[in-house]
Protein backbone atom coordinates (compact mmCIF):
# COMPACT_ATOMS: atom_id res chain seq x y z
CA UNK A 1 0.00 0.00 0.00
CA UNK A 2 1.36 3.85 -1.25
CA UNK A 3 -0.13 5.39 1.84
CA UNK A 4 0.57 8.89 0.03
CA UNK A 5 -1.58 7.79 -2.91
CA UNK A 6 -4.31 6.79 -0.54
CA UNK A 7 -4.09 9.92 1.13
CA UNK A 8 -4.50 11.91 -1.88
CA UNK A 9 -7.28 10.19 -3.53
CA UNK A 10 -8.84 11.61 -0.18
CA UNK A 11 -7.28 15.05 -0.11
CA UNK A 12 -5.11 16.94 -2.39
CA UNK A 13 -1.64 17.27 -0.88
CA UNK A 14 0.46 20.29 -0.63
CA UNK A 15 3.70 20.01 -2.84
CA UNK A 16 5.50 20.32 -0.22
CA UNK A 17 4.22 17.76 1.98
CA UNK A 18 4.66 15.49 -0.87
CA UNK A 19 8.12 15.98 -1.49
CA UNK A 20 10.12 16.40 -4.77
CA UNK A 21 10.47 13.77 -7.77
CA UNK A 22 14.24 13.38 -6.51
CA UNK A 23 13.04 11.70 -3.27
CA UNK A 24 13.60 8.72 -3.64
CA UNK A 25 10.96 7.32 -1.33
CA UNK A 26 8.56 9.83 -0.32
CA UNK A 27 7.87 8.92 3.09
CA UNK A 28 11.24 9.95 3.81
CA UNK A 29 10.68 13.27 3.33
CA UNK A 30 10.11 14.77 6.54
CA UNK A 31 6.53 16.29 7.02
CA UNK A 32 4.91 13.34 5.36
CA UNK A 33 6.53 10.82 7.06
CA UNK A 34 5.50 12.89 10.33
CA UNK A 35 1.77 12.79 9.88
CA UNK A 36 2.04 9.66 8.81
CA UNK A 37 3.60 8.40 12.50
CA UNK A 38 0.96 10.71 13.69
CA UNK A 39 -1.52 9.12 12.60
CA UNK A 40 -0.40 5.64 13.29
CA UNK A 41 0.32 7.05 17.22
CA UNK A 42 -3.51 8.47 17.20
CA UNK A 43 -4.95 5.22 16.14
CA UNK A 44 -3.07 3.42 18.45
CA UNK A 45 -4.68 5.62 21.23
CA UNK A 46 -7.93 5.30 20.11
CA UNK A 47 -7.80 1.61 20.07
CA UNK A 48 -6.50 1.93 23.57
CA UNK A 49 -9.05 4.27 24.59
CA UNK A 50 -12.08 2.60 22.76
CA UNK A 51 -10.79 -1.16 21.54
CA UNK A 52 -8.80 -2.59 23.91
CA UNK A 53 -9.64 -5.73 22.29
CA UNK A 54 -7.66 -5.01 19.28
CA UNK A 55 -4.75 -4.01 21.06
CA UNK A 56 -3.15 -6.91 20.59
CA UNK A 57 -2.21 -6.56 17.15
CA UNK A 58 0.28 -3.94 18.25
CA UNK A 59 2.40 -5.96 20.76
CA UNK A 60 5.99 -6.40 20.38
CA UNK A 61 7.91 -8.81 22.77
CA UNK A 62 10.62 -7.03 24.89
CA UNK A 63 13.30 -8.92 26.55
CA UNK A 64 13.66 -8.18 30.24
CA UNK A 65 16.72 -8.44 32.15
CA UNK A 66 18.09 -8.70 35.59
CA UNK A 67 18.37 -4.94 35.98
CA UNK A 68 14.98 -4.58 34.58
CA UNK A 69 14.13 -3.06 31.37
CA UNK A 70 12.84 0.50 31.14
CA UNK A 71 8.73 0.13 29.59
CA UNK A 72 8.13 2.64 27.08
CA UNK A 73 4.33 2.54 27.00
CA UNK A 74 3.45 1.29 30.52
CA UNK A 75 1.62 -1.37 28.72
CA UNK A 76 1.88 -4.83 29.57
CA UNK A 77 -0.04 -7.25 27.86
CA UNK A 78 1.41 -9.70 29.73
CA UNK A 79 4.64 -11.38 31.51
CA UNK A 80 6.46 -15.09 30.74
CA UNK A 81 9.08 -16.65 32.41
CA UNK A 82 10.61 -19.21 30.79
CA UNK A 83 7.11 -20.33 29.15
CA UNK A 84 5.78 -20.05 32.63
CA UNK A 85 3.11 -16.79 33.26
CA UNK A 86 4.29 -14.19 35.64
CA UNK A 87 2.22 -12.68 38.02
CA UNK A 88 1.67 -9.10 38.97
CA UNK A 89 2.60 -7.90 42.37
CA UNK A 90 3.40 -4.56 43.69
CA UNK A 91 6.26 -3.14 43.57
CA UNK A 92 6.29 -2.96 47.68
CA UNK A 93 5.98 -6.77 47.59
CA UNK A 94 9.02 -7.17 46.17
CA UNK A 95 11.27 -8.05 48.62
CA UNK A 96 9.13 -10.68 50.09
CA UNK A 97 9.33 -12.01 46.30
CA UNK A 98 13.31 -12.14 46.91
CA UNK A 99 12.85 -14.20 50.96
CA UNK A 100 13.10 -17.67 50.44
CA UNK A 101 11.38 -18.08 53.73
CA UNK A 102 8.27 -15.88 52.75
CA UNK A 103 5.18 -17.64 51.57
CA UNK A 104 5.28 -14.79 48.67
CA UNK A 105 8.77 -15.94 47.72
CA UNK A 106 9.07 -16.46 43.61
CA UNK A 107 10.28 -19.72 42.46
CA UNK A 108 11.05 -20.85 38.77
CA UNK A 109 7.32 -22.55 38.96
CA UNK A 110 5.38 -19.38 39.72
CA UNK A 111 7.64 -16.54 38.42
CA UNK A 112 6.38 -12.81 39.75
CA UNK A 113 6.63 -9.34 38.04
CA UNK A 114 6.46 -6.14 39.10
CA UNK A 115 6.64 -2.45 37.68
CA UNK A 116 8.55 0.19 39.75
CA UNK A 117 10.29 3.95 38.85
CA UNK A 118 9.19 3.25 35.06
CA UNK A 119 10.82 -0.24 34.64
CA UNK A 120 9.49 -3.64 34.74
CA UNK A 121 11.42 -6.56 36.84
CA UNK A 122 11.40 -10.67 37.04
CA UNK A 123 11.37 -12.28 39.78
CA UNK A 124 13.28 -14.84 39.90
CA UNK A 125 15.95 -12.39 38.34
CA UNK A 126 16.73 -13.67 34.77
CA UNK A 127 20.25 -15.06 34.15
CA UNK A 128 22.14 -14.17 31.36
CA UNK A 129 22.74 -18.05 29.56
CA UNK A 130 24.25 -19.22 26.21
CA UNK A 131 22.01 -19.70 22.95
CA UNK A 132 20.10 -16.94 23.98
CA UNK A 133 19.33 -13.87 22.19
CA UNK A 134 21.04 -11.88 25.14
CA UNK A 135 23.84 -13.81 25.56
CA UNK A 136 24.75 -12.55 21.98
CA UNK A 137 25.65 -9.52 23.67
CA UNK A 138 29.36 -8.42 22.87
CA UNK A 139 32.06 -6.10 23.24
CA UNK A 140 34.50 -5.22 20.66
CA UNK A 141 37.40 -3.62 21.06
CA UNK A 142 40.47 -2.55 18.85
CA UNK A 143 43.64 -1.98 18.69
CA UNK A 144 45.59 0.50 16.68
CA UNK A 145 44.79 0.87 13.34
CA UNK A 146 47.45 2.91 11.28
CA UNK A 147 46.10 6.28 9.64
CA UNK A 148 45.71 6.97 5.86
CA UNK A 149 46.15 2.96 4.87
CA UNK A 150 44.52 0.12 5.17
CA UNK A 151 46.50 -1.48 7.52
CA UNK A 152 44.07 -2.52 9.58
CA UNK A 153 44.58 -4.59 12.76
CA UNK A 154 41.19 -5.98 14.45
CA UNK A 155 41.87 -7.87 17.53
CA UNK A 156 40.13 -9.13 20.78
CA UNK A 157 36.59 -9.10 19.84
CA UNK A 158 35.44 -10.83 23.33
CA UNK A 159 31.69 -12.01 23.40
CA UNK A 160 30.48 -12.10 26.58
CA UNK A 161 30.09 -15.56 28.32
CA UNK A 162 31.79 -17.84 25.91
CA UNK A 163 34.74 -15.47 25.37
CA UNK A 164 34.22 -15.86 21.77
CA UNK A 165 37.56 -14.25 20.34
CA UNK A 166 38.82 -13.31 16.92
CA UNK A 167 41.56 -11.30 15.55
CA UNK A 168 41.32 -10.22 11.77
CA UNK A 169 44.32 -8.42 10.23
CA UNK A 170 42.69 -7.16 6.64
CA UNK A 171 40.28 -4.29 6.02
CA UNK A 172 37.72 -6.74 4.29
CA UNK A 173 37.16 -8.18 7.65
CA UNK A 174 33.52 -9.72 7.81
CA UNK A 175 32.00 -9.83 11.63
CA UNK A 176 29.24 -11.59 10.21
CA UNK A 177 30.46 -15.41 10.88
CA UNK A 178 30.79 -13.94 14.59
CA UNK A 179 27.96 -12.47 14.49
CA UNK A 180 26.10 -15.48 12.94
CA UNK A 181 27.74 -17.79 15.42
CA UNK A 182 25.83 -16.50 17.88
CA UNK A 183 22.40 -18.02 16.54
CA UNK A 184 21.31 -14.46 15.44
CA UNK A 185 18.96 -15.11 12.65
CA UNK A 186 17.23 -13.42 9.74
CA UNK A 187 15.00 -10.41 10.80
CA UNK A 188 16.85 -9.94 14.58
CA UNK A 189 18.02 -6.20 14.91
CA UNK A 190 21.16 -5.30 16.64
CA UNK A 191 21.85 -2.28 18.29
CA UNK A 192 25.21 -1.08 18.08
CA UNK A 193 26.63 1.46 20.68
CA UNK A 194 30.29 3.01 20.29
CA UNK A 195 31.28 3.09 24.17
CA UNK A 196 34.42 4.68 23.58
CA UNK A 197 35.66 7.23 21.30
CA UNK A 198 39.56 7.88 22.14
CA UNK A 199 41.19 9.90 20.06
CA UNK A 200 39.17 9.33 17.52
CA UNK A 201 38.03 12.84 16.03
CA UNK A 202 36.48 11.46 13.07
CA UNK A 203 33.47 9.24 14.28
CA UNK A 204 31.01 12.16 14.24
CA UNK A 205 27.09 11.40 15.85
CA UNK A 206 25.59 9.31 15.79
CA UNK A 207 27.78 7.14 18.11
CA UNK A 208 25.05 4.46 17.79
CA UNK A 209 23.80 2.22 14.44
CA UNK A 210 21.07 0.23 13.98
CA UNK A 211 21.70 -3.61 11.64
CA UNK A 212 19.80 -5.57 10.70
CA UNK A 213 20.81 -9.49 9.87
CA UNK A 214 19.19 -10.35 6.36
CA UNK A 215 19.72 -13.99 4.91
CA UNK A 216 22.46 -16.02 5.81
CA UNK A 217 24.57 -12.78 6.65
CA UNK A 218 24.68 -9.90 8.87
CA UNK A 219 25.67 -6.55 7.26
CA UNK A 220 25.86 -3.27 8.59
CA UNK A 221 22.98 -0.72 8.25
CA UNK A 222 24.74 2.65 6.67
CA UNK A 223 27.32 3.58 4.16
CA UNK A 224 30.90 3.62 4.77
CA UNK A 225 33.09 6.46 3.54
CA UNK A 226 37.19 6.79 2.77
CA UNK A 227 38.42 9.79 4.92
CA UNK A 228 39.06 11.62 1.68
CA UNK A 229 35.49 11.31 0.38
CA UNK A 230 34.61 13.10 3.74
CA UNK A 231 36.83 15.81 3.00
CA UNK A 232 35.61 16.38 -0.44
CA UNK A 233 31.99 16.13 0.92
CA UNK A 234 30.62 12.75 1.51
CA UNK A 235 31.04 10.72 -1.30
CA UNK A 236 30.14 7.02 -1.12
CA UNK A 237 33.58 4.64 -1.39
CA UNK A 238 31.56 1.67 -1.57
CA UNK A 239 32.16 -0.68 -4.64
CA UNK A 240 28.82 -2.41 -4.64
CA UNK A 241 27.91 -1.89 -1.40
CA UNK A 242 30.83 -3.81 -0.04
CA UNK A 243 33.53 -3.10 1.82
CA UNK A 244 36.76 -3.85 -0.06
CA UNK A 245 40.38 -4.01 0.94
CA UNK A 246 40.84 -1.58 -1.62
CA UNK A 247 38.86 1.27 0.80
CA UNK A 248 40.76 2.89 2.63
CA UNK A 249 39.25 4.39 6.49
CA UNK A 250 36.23 2.61 6.21
CA UNK A 251 33.96 3.46 8.86
CA UNK A 252 30.23 3.65 8.96
CA UNK A 253 29.07 7.37 8.94
CA UNK A 254 25.60 8.63 9.79
CA UNK A 255 23.32 6.59 9.16
CA UNK A 256 20.92 4.95 11.18
CA UNK A 257 20.40 6.22 14.38
CA UNK A 258 18.85 3.75 17.35
CA UNK A 259 16.08 3.88 17.44
CA UNK A 260 15.40 4.92 13.67
CA UNK A 261 12.70 3.56 11.79
CA UNK A 262 13.84 0.55 9.60
CA UNK A 263 12.70 -0.19 6.25
CA UNK A 264 14.19 -0.74 3.17
CA UNK A 265 17.58 -1.06 4.29
CA UNK A 266 20.61 -0.64 2.12
CA UNK A 267 22.93 -3.17 3.75
CA UNK A 268 26.89 -2.49 3.77
CA UNK A 269 29.01 -5.79 4.80
CA UNK A 270 31.31 -5.47 7.29
CA UNK A 271 32.56 -2.53 9.85
CA UNK A 272 35.79 -1.04 10.77
CA UNK A 273 36.06 1.07 13.74
CA UNK A 274 38.24 3.26 13.81
CA UNK A 275 41.44 3.19 16.49
CA UNK A 276 40.17 3.21 20.20
CA UNK A 277 36.90 2.30 20.16
CA UNK A 278 34.83 0.12 21.56
CA UNK A 279 31.68 -1.22 20.47
CA UNK A 280 28.61 -3.30 21.98
CA UNK A 281 26.02 -5.00 20.03
CA UNK A 282 22.62 -5.69 21.94
CA UNK A 283 19.88 -7.86 20.57
CA UNK A 284 16.32 -5.30 20.66
CA UNK A 285 13.65 -7.22 19.38
CA UNK A 286 12.52 -6.72 16.06
CA UNK A 287 10.46 -3.65 15.75
CA UNK A 288 10.06 -1.47 12.61
CA UNK A 289 8.46 1.16 14.61
CA UNK A 290 11.39 2.20 16.90
CA UNK A 291 10.10 2.45 20.36
CA UNK A 292 7.00 4.62 20.03
CA UNK A 293 3.86 2.15 19.23
CA UNK A 294 5.48 -0.74 21.26
CA UNK A 295 3.16 -2.17 23.85
CA UNK A 296 5.66 -4.26 25.93
CA UNK A 297 4.60 -8.07 25.98
CA UNK A 298 6.15 -11.51 26.37
CA UNK A 299 9.02 -11.98 28.57
CA UNK A 300 12.14 -14.12 27.17
CA UNK A 301 14.39 -15.18 29.67
CA UNK A 302 17.70 -17.38 29.11
CA UNK A 303 16.21 -20.50 29.34
CA UNK A 304 14.08 -20.02 26.60
CA UNK A 305 13.47 -22.75 24.03
CA UNK A 306 11.15 -20.86 21.42
CA UNK A 307 14.23 -18.82 20.91
CA UNK A 308 17.09 -20.86 21.41
CA UNK A 309 15.30 -23.46 19.38
CA UNK A 310 14.90 -20.89 16.14
CA UNK A 311 18.43 -19.36 16.32
CA UNK A 312 19.91 -22.93 16.43
CA UNK A 313 18.11 -24.77 13.49
CA UNK A 314 18.54 -21.51 11.17
CA UNK A 315 22.06 -20.94 11.31
CA UNK A 316 23.23 -24.78 12.21
CA UNK A 317 25.79 -24.58 9.71
CA UNK A 318 26.43 -20.83 9.17
CA UNK A 319 29.64 -20.55 10.88
CA UNK A 320 31.48 -20.59 7.86
CA UNK A 321 29.79 -17.01 7.37
CA UNK A 322 28.35 -17.24 3.82
CA UNK A 323 27.37 -13.86 2.23
CA UNK A 324 24.83 -12.88 -0.35
CA UNK B 1 9.03 4.85 6.23
CA UNK B 2 7.76 1.55 6.83
CA UNK B 3 4.28 0.71 7.97
CA UNK B 4 4.12 -2.94 6.86
CA UNK B 5 4.10 -4.40 10.27
CA UNK B 6 0.47 -2.00 10.76
CA UNK B 7 -2.30 -4.23 10.85
CA UNK B 8 -4.21 -3.86 7.83
CA UNK B 9 -7.59 -4.16 9.68
CA UNK B 10 -6.71 0.02 10.44
CA UNK B 11 -4.03 1.26 7.99
CA UNK B 12 -7.40 2.89 6.20
CA UNK B 13 -7.76 4.81 9.73
CA UNK B 14 -4.44 5.83 9.11
CA UNK B 15 -4.47 7.49 6.00
CA UNK B 16 -7.85 8.98 7.11
CA UNK B 17 -6.30 10.88 10.19
CA UNK B 18 -3.00 11.58 7.92
CA UNK B 19 -5.83 13.08 5.05
CA UNK B 20 -7.24 15.27 8.51
CA UNK B 21 -3.61 16.78 8.90
CA UNK B 22 -3.08 17.71 5.68
CA UNK B 23 -6.70 19.10 5.33
CA UNK B 24 -5.73 21.40 8.68
CA UNK B 25 -2.65 22.47 7.07
CA UNK B 26 -3.98 23.29 4.09
CA UNK B 27 -7.12 25.01 6.18
CA UNK B 28 -3.86 27.39 8.03
CA UNK B 29 -2.53 28.13 4.50
CA UNK B 30 -5.88 29.03 3.16
CA UNK B 31 -6.79 31.69 6.43
CA UNK B 32 -3.16 33.02 5.89
CA UNK B 33 -4.01 33.97 2.51
CA UNK B 34 -7.59 35.00 3.19
CA UNK B 35 -6.32 37.31 5.97
CA UNK B 36 -3.18 38.92 3.23
CA UNK B 37 -5.72 39.29 0.38
CA UNK B 38 -9.29 39.35 1.74
CA UNK B 39 -10.48 37.07 -1.08
CA UNK B 40 -10.67 33.74 -0.81
CA UNK B 41 -14.22 33.43 -1.83
CA UNK B 42 -13.44 31.50 -4.73
CA UNK B 43 -11.69 28.41 -5.50
CA UNK B 44 -7.86 29.45 -5.59
CA UNK B 45 -4.96 27.59 -6.51
CA UNK B 46 -4.86 24.83 -4.47
CA UNK B 47 -8.17 23.15 -5.27
CA UNK B 48 -8.39 24.24 -8.45
CA UNK B 49 -4.97 22.67 -9.47
CA UNK B 50 -4.92 19.91 -7.54
CA UNK B 51 -8.69 19.01 -7.95
CA UNK B 52 -10.59 20.61 -10.48
CA UNK B 53 -13.31 18.04 -10.01
CA UNK B 54 -13.63 19.73 -6.36
CA UNK B 55 -13.13 23.22 -7.77
CA UNK B 56 -16.31 22.85 -9.53
CA UNK B 57 -18.51 21.46 -6.12
CA UNK B 58 -16.64 24.35 -4.34
CA UNK B 59 -18.16 26.97 -6.91
CA UNK B 60 -21.17 25.43 -7.65
CA UNK B 61 -21.83 25.63 -3.92
CA UNK B 62 -20.50 29.06 -3.54
CA UNK B 63 -18.10 27.67 -0.73
CA UNK B 64 -14.92 29.43 0.02
CA UNK B 65 -11.39 27.08 0.09
CA UNK B 66 -11.74 27.65 4.15
CA UNK B 67 -15.67 26.11 3.86
CA UNK B 68 -14.31 23.37 1.55
CA UNK B 69 -11.53 22.05 3.90
CA UNK B 70 -13.78 22.34 7.22
CA UNK B 71 -16.12 20.64 5.64
CA UNK B 72 -13.45 17.95 4.22
CA UNK B 73 -11.76 17.86 7.70
CA UNK B 74 -15.46 16.85 9.28
CA UNK B 75 -16.30 14.09 6.92
CA UNK B 76 -13.22 12.73 7.44
CA UNK B 77 -13.05 12.99 10.74
CA UNK B 78 -16.52 11.30 11.19
CA UNK B 79 -15.26 8.63 9.17
CA UNK B 80 -11.93 8.36 11.19
CA UNK B 81 -14.02 7.72 14.68
CA UNK B 82 -16.33 5.70 12.90
CA UNK B 83 -13.19 3.08 13.21
CA UNK B 84 -13.48 3.14 16.93
CA UNK B 85 -17.07 3.44 17.21
CA UNK B 86 -16.22 6.96 19.19
CA UNK B 87 -20.21 8.18 18.62
CA UNK B 88 -20.33 11.41 17.11
CA UNK B 89 -21.82 14.61 18.18
CA UNK B 90 -24.65 14.12 15.20
CA UNK B 91 -24.80 10.75 16.41
CA UNK B 92 -25.33 11.54 19.85
CA UNK B 93 -28.21 14.06 19.20
CA UNK B 94 -29.82 11.54 16.81
CA UNK B 95 -29.98 9.02 19.74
Amino acid sequence: MNYITEIEKLVPIPTVLKGTAADDDVYDYEPMRQIIEDAGMDVIRNIEQFKKQDLNLFVTPIFVDASGTALETGIVEYVERNSKSCMEIQPAMKNMAKDSISLNYATEEYPIFYREHGKIYVLPEPQELKNTFESSKCLFSESVISDGTSNYSVTDVTFFEDSFIFTANTSAEDLSPKLVSHGLQTGDYLEIKQTLSGNDTYFSIPKSYVIRISANTVRFVGHVWNETSIANGLTDDLDNDHLEASDSWHYANTVYQVGSILGDILYVEGYQPRASESIAYIVKPPSTRGEQINIEGDYYNSDSNQVETATNSAFADSNTGTTE
Amino acid sequence: MNLVSFPSKYEKAVILYSAMQVTLKKLGEVMDEYSLTQTGTNPTNFISEEDPEMANVVTQRGMSEAQWCQAKYNALKVEYLSFFNVPTQQQGAQK
